[in-house]
């Protein structure tokens, strides 16, 4: 599971030769670490701070060398406490963590004059430097030019031309790591004040005989059109618009094919076990329960493709530009914009990308703000929900009326996740000044397929492996709780159940299992919401994973189909208590529900997520318990004014 | 195709402009050299030639400097928070540097910046930090011009011609 990640970052062997990558931001650094080290790399945190940490090793004959991918930086003169992890680590004053015998310095080739001024800082830290310059293909084709060798030359270090994604230059750098101890270091340090520093930063180009690049064309132009106060804007709307269109509709297909599948998977099952346990657990438990959160795989897939396509080609920095204003309201800035898109397939994927937020009370303003995007997980909810609060062909004006609640909770979770991010960025950053905002806009490129593919499949694999562990154990454990104990005949005759009726076998069954004991036990936590112990057993298996709720309603409500349960639902009446014979799904009871999955943590693979993210339990902790208060009052207040509205309960 | 860079720190009619010797400016502007080596140029209403208080005129903030318009970084001062001065020097505005405003963004922040043959966007609090020296902007109509004709490979530096302005 997901722990694997945290911790084998400090199992890496001291005594190995350790190399740091250096570089900016959008040198390629991350290409030529996964370039270097395969499969073999770990993730982890760097103590005490919220910066991720990437560890691999790569073997060259005997020699296994360690390679740690440095968070990217434009300078070493920290201005954050997480940009000090780099001059620290590399000065080897980070705690924990012994001083790289030697570092490559990722240097882009096309900002070549602005990244020397990063260079020199390295090169006065007095370790064996080696230099990677990449893309070396794009400064050719933008008509520049650099004579490598001679860059190396006038450095005094040696230089290697990479182009990561291709491989190209990979094996000489692992052969070039393999005698770092032989590396030539420049006879005197570069210098420091700044006139000077651009004086040695403009003879090193002479020398190296740079050229530099035009300004991209193709990038002027679209800019043009895509940055345009008018137009941009309106791309803007439309990229957003398909992108939604596109995940919704392209998905349904596919969606109907995997249901089909489970179908049939359910069928094989009822044709061919007949041992009324094993039935159960695998019909309703496994085949209904992971089934149904297995259907939303397209979507999340086809958003994560989106999105690393999106990032691909450089849009993201422009839509980041484009909303930086807005995100400023909220004490944010443009690129928290990218973690919070992200956050409307799963939050864990948004979190993740708050990486690319250099100030950590950003980072983490964002990830207490990225739970409440309306996640894809919320959709199973919402639709089950809105489809028993409002009727199929309900219009209101041109639009289904479905469908503008839908629009609504979309809305309501996008607005509440700006508040709450400047709600703790105001709490966070009381006592620190402002962290300056810049960013790069690199020129739109075209990615490779390996890279987009690549991009997807990291994002996706988390999302696949919550599926396969903690809403699998989950429908599992709700299955068992809610069918044992199994009453024997002699106490169903005693109860007047028809033992050859099946659903009232099944309704006795679950009436007095564990997990309605459990339903009762905290029934009055929620009553004032409006849920009955039905509903709260839901509730608590979707604090695991919010799909969980609808299959566990699916099984609580007995239904013929679990994958349905809405007419059995809608039918569904208080069993005690002193609304005994209303209905429990009320529109206030579907509203406060609404609210509640609206801004309730029900995930623990987020909880999880945040934890591995800022290295400790504090913000996951922070985050349920604010969330879950926020959900109960929302979800009150709602309840109680839907029932003054509609003068029942 | 390399340039011959000549009398860089002279504006187009002739005045001084620059700092003085002004190191950084040798790899980044081809303009200045195609101008020049297309002949001379009138020049009806040069600001530099105009007596004027230089201070008051052509050094403007970045984040006050309007969208199209270039200059050179006169410098970049940030009170009291020295660490950002120093990062700003690192993403490349450093005294003497070329400078463009590309464009702003729709409502208002930030805006984007060419600096170093490579786009960056600052917020207004941080452009404000930075003042720039600008050219006149008939000047850097042409040279932008003339620049990515020159830098698309269509044509070389010697035979670019520069309508008379």
């Amino acid at each position: 599971m997901a722990h694997h990640h945290g911790t084998s970052v400090s199992t890496v062997p001291d005594t190995l030769p350790r190399i740091a990558l250096v570089g900016a931001p959008n040198a390629g650094k991350t290409s030529i670490f996964n370039g270097l080290t395969g499969v073999h790399a770990k993730t982890g945190n760097y103590p005490g701070v919220t910066v991720s940490r990437s560890v691999g090793t790569f073997q060259v004959g005997q020699t296994r060398t360690v390679v740690e991918d440095l968070p990217g930086t434009y300078g070493l003169d920290a201005i954050s406490p997480d940009e000090k992890i780099v001059s620290d680590v590399l000065g080897g004053q980070a705690k924990d963590i012994g001083q790289p015998d030697a570092v490559i310095a990722v240097v882009d080739a096309t900002t070549l004059q602005r990244s020397l001024r990063l260079l020199a800082q390295l090169l006065a830290m007095h370790r064996p430097v080696c230099v990677a310059v990449t893309l070396t293909d794009e400064l050719t084709s933008r008509g520049g030019h650099i004579d490598i060798d001679a860059l190396g030359r006038a450095l005094g270090v040696p230089a290697v031309r990479v182009v990561g994604n291709r491989g190209i230059g990979i094996p000489e750098l692992r052969q070039r790591a393999l005698d770092w101890r032989s590396w030539p270091t420049p006879p005197i340090d570069p210098p420091t004040e700044p006139d000077e520093l651009s004086a040695w930063v403009d003879s090193i180009l002479a020398s190296s005989d740079y050229r530099p690049p035009g300004q991209h064309g193709m990038t002027r132009r679209l800019d043009a059109v895509l940055l345009h106060p008018v137009f941009g804007t309106v791309l803007f709307l439309a990229i957003m618009f398909c992108f939604f269109q596109v995940i919704f509709t392209l998905a349904a297909p596919l969606q109907d094919g995997i249901s089909a599948f489970f179908g049939w998977l359910g069928g094989l099952v009822d044709d061919n076990v007949h041992i009324g346990w094993l039935h159960g657990l695998l019909g309703n438990a496994l085949i209904g329960g992971v089934g149904n959160v297995l259907v939303f795989i397209p979507q999340i897939l086809l958003m994560f493709l989106l999105i690393s396509l999106l990032e691909g080609v450089g849009y993201m920095s422009r839509a980041a530009f484009l909303m930086d204003r807005l995100m400023a309201r909220a004490g944010l800035e443009g690129r928290a914009f990218v973690a919070l898109l992200s956050s409307l397939a799963c939050a864990v994927p948004g979190i993740m990308s708050t990486r690319t937020l250099p100030s950590a009370k950003d980072r983490i303003a964002t990830m207490m703000a990225a739970p409440l995007m309306t996640c894809s997980a919320r959709l199973p909810v919402y639709i089950l929900l809105t489809g028993l609060l409002i009727p199929r062909d309900a219009h209101a004006g041109p639009f289904g009326a479905q469908g503008l609640v839908m629009f609504g909770l979309y809305l309501l979770g996008a607005v509440s996740a700006m508040i709450a991010a400047w709600v703790f960025k105001r709490l966070t950053t009381r006592h620190s000044p402002l962290m300056p905002f810049y960013m790069e806009m690199p020129p739109y490129r075209i990615p490779t397929a390996r890279s987009v593919l690549l991009t997807m499949w990291e994002s996706s694999r988390t999302f696949l492996r919550k599926c396969g562990t903690i809403i699998l154990a989950t429908t599992a454990v709700l299955w068992v709780l809610l069918n044992v104990p199994q009453p024997s005949t002699a106490e169903l005759a005693a109860a007047h159940v028809d033992t050859g009726d099946s659903t009232a076998v099944s309704a006795y069954v679950i009436d007095h299992s564990v997990a309605a004991k459990i339903g009762h036990g905290v029934e009055p936590v929620f009553a004032p919401l409006g849920f009955d112990w039905r509903v709260d057993v839901g509730v608590i298996a979707s604090l695991s994973a919010r799909e969980s709720f609808v299959s566990t309603l699916g099984q609580v409500a007995a239904a013929q189909d679990p994958d349905d349960p809405s007419n059995a639902l809608a039918t569904m009446t208080y069993t005690d208590g002193p609304h005994k014979g209303q209905l429990v799904f009320s529109a206030a009871t579907i509203t406060a529900l609404l609210l509640f999955f609206a801004y309730a943590l029900q995930c623990m693979s987020t909880v999880s997520a945040m934890r591995r993210e800022t290295g400790g339990w504090k913000w996951p902790g922070i985050a349920f318990s604010y969330l879950f208060v926020l959900a109960w009052v929302i979800a009150f207040l709602g309840h109680t004014v839907v029932t003054a509205v509609t003068g029942a309960t | 195709m390399r340039f011959h860079l000549r009398s860089r720190s002279r504006s187009v009619c002739g005045c001084e402009i620059g700092d003085g010797p002004d190191p950084s400016a040798r790899t980044d502007e081809t303009a200045w050299t195609v101008r020049e080596e297309s002949g001379p140029v009138s020049e009806p209403g040069c600001e530099h030639c105009q007596p004027h208080n230089h201070e008051d005129h052509e050094h403007v903030a970045l984040s006050a400097a309007p969208v199209g318009s270039r200059g050179r970084i006169a410098s970049v001062s940030t009170p009291g928070a020295p660490a950002l001065a120093h990062r700003l020097h690192d993403l490349g505005f450093v005294k003497g540097a070329m400078v463009e405003v590309v464009r702003r963004a729709p409502l208002g922040d930030p805006v984007l910046y060419r600096v170093c043959h490579y786009e960056i966007c600052l917020r207004k609090a941080q452009a404000a930090a930075i003042q720039m020296k600008v050219l006149p902007p008939e000047y850097s109509a042409a040279a932008a011009t003339v620049a990515e004709t020159v830098l698309s490979g269509a044509a070389e530096p010697a035979t670019v011609s520069v309508p008379a302005i």
